[in-house]
């Protein structure tokens, strides 16, 4: 093999902004390979080389659509949402990507993601379908996830996800007084009572329904009769967030705390094994900073590009920050990945600021919001969490009755 | 040529450019340029693969507890921070 040739390709796939396609044509142009086959050399060199240097890749969130038939006001999608939809040749191409970068790793994850991603439904079925024919013959597991707003779920959709154990896990952020402030459809109505017509219909054939909950400062002093309320109407698991993007004044935070206090000796007290909320509970200590977004997770946007997490993609999703690659040829943004791997700039700023004995990082969305860069951490994050540790113990005794769920 | 006989000619292509790569990497690595000790044992202070807890991991051995750490001292590309280097 020509020293000039390896020069070419560690120069370019090492270098900032890898250019693909010009390294493509001068590998099939300098090895004399037709189009089709510098595409495959290519994509089997980035992998094999990802496979040396990186751990495999376990998950992906699919966004099937760039579309949602609601107007949250909060969403923080906002800025990608448009009528851009997955075609199936980018969803078939994803799911061969997990598949190559899985290695041995057993396990896999598909996380169906919007926009609304059930105004992609053929893709999902074709995803599904595609990739069980795929585990099958590799002999892996494969789970599946939905996240969806419920509103236009129906039997069919509900149905099919009960047959290849898809799991449904629904946005709704209280009861109709809380939830029809904010999620809205595209005229300003309130969605509630939809949403709790396809939850019922729902935990006909999923009897345990998980929700995930955008807390606006507006409302933090519902928190706990919401959490009570939604576990009366059926609600077996929360996953409770506060809305990003918004002003959170310090009476705001105190109040969610102390909400979250409430909740706490609630669930602490509560005897029954049909609820589990996570926040609280003794999460793995994972050893490393930042999170698995790049390390062993990526997202795959409409257009078959690859952002280390959908929360990542939303931000810019036609000029990826902290882009990794596409599907056409893999994961070729070796120093993108290496930095969400190694994370040594979010080591060196939290050390900066004397906090990195207690603290990984953050989530990078959430610091991308706060300091435009998703390696500096957001310091209210932390005072937050820091203050919500304070305050609220993490249940060891409860984790390990509770089998889990979603 | 058949299908088979393509795709074996491209996997034996990239396999050989990949340990080229290898080589140029593992270069830069003796070179004492990515921290490394001689025998190439993750020095463990945490700044090369951004682990908080030493693996002890040999470059190379993806068996040890900690997948990931033998890339990252390949690709640590940057220069450690003071702080890092505590």
């Amino acid at each position: 093999m020509e020293d000039e040739l390896i020069d070419l390709i560690v120069g370019d796939l090492f270098s900032e902004s890898p250019n693909i396609i010009k390294l493509q044509k001068t590998i099939g142009n300098k090895l004399k390979l037709t189009s089709d086959d510098a595409d495959d050399l290519l994509y089997k060199t980035v992998a094999g080389l990802n496979k040396s240097l990186f751990p495999p890749i376990e998950g992906i969130e699919l966004v099937l659509t760039e579309g949602c038939n609601l107007a949250c006001s909060y969403c923080f999608e906002k800025n990608m949402l448009g009528y851009r939809q997955m075609p199936l040749s980018v969803a078939k191409m994803a799911i061969d990507l997990l598949f190559k970068y899985s290695n041995e790793q057993s396990k896999l994850d598909i996380t169906y993601f919007g926009g609304e991603p059930m105004l992609n439904f053929p893709a999902i079925k074709f995803a599904t379908e595609y990739a069980l024919k795929k585990a099958s013959s590799q002999n892996k597991s494969i789970y599946f996830n939905t996240t969806t707003n419920g509103i236009l779920l129906t039997d069919s959709m509900i149905n099919y996800f009960y047959e290849n154990k898809i799991k449904v896990l629904l946005s709704i952020d209280g009861v109709k007084e809380t939830h029809d402030k904010f999620r809205v459809d595209k005229n300003g109505k309130g969605t509630f009572a939809k949403v709790y017509e396809n939850l019922k219909l729902l935990k006909e054939k999923q009897p345990w329904v998980g929700i995930k909950m955008t807390v606006m400062p507006t409302e933090c002093s519902r928190l706990f009769n919401n959490i009570l309320e939604l576990h009366d109407l059926g609600v077996n698991q929360f996953i409770i967030g506060p809305a990003t993007g918004v002003h959170w004044s310090s009476q705001d935070s105190d109040c969610f705390l102390s909400e979250m206090k409430r909740i706490y000796d609630w669930y602490i007290d509560y005897s029954g094994s049909d609820l589990r909320i996570a926040e609280f509970e003794e999460s793995k200590n994972e050893p490393f900073f930042g999170c698995h977004a790049g390390r062993t997770n990526i997202a795959i946007s409409t257009d078959g590009q690859i952002s280390p997490c959908s929360k990542i993609l939303a931000i810019e999703n036609n000029n990826l920050i902290s882009k990794l690659g596409d599907v056409y040829f893999g994961l070729f943004n070796f120093r993108n990945r290496s930095r969400l791997i190694n994370c040594s700039e979010l080591r060196s700023e939290c050390d900066r600021k004397g906090i990195s004995e207690e603290y990984r990082g953050g989530c990078f969305a959430t610091n991308y919001y706060e300091t435009k860069n998703i390696f500096h951490p957001n310091m209210h994050d932390y005072y937050f969490e820091k203050a919500k540790r304070l305050k609220i113990p993490i249940v060891t005794q409860k984790s390990s009755k509770i089998a889990h769920k979603i | 040529m058949s299908e088979t006989e393509r795709s074996k000619k491209i996997d034996e292509l990239s396999n050989e450019i990949t340990t080229e790569i290898f080589k140029r990497l593992e270069a830069e690595a003796k070179l004492g340029r990515l921290s490394l000790s001689d025998n190439y044992v993750c020095s463990g202070a945490g700044f090369i693969c951004g682990n908080v807890y030493r693996c002890g991991g040999t470059l190379g051995d993806p068996s040890h507890s900690c997948s990931g750490t033998f890339g990252c001292t390949y690709l640590f590309i940057e220069e450690p921070t003071r702080s890092q280097l505590k």
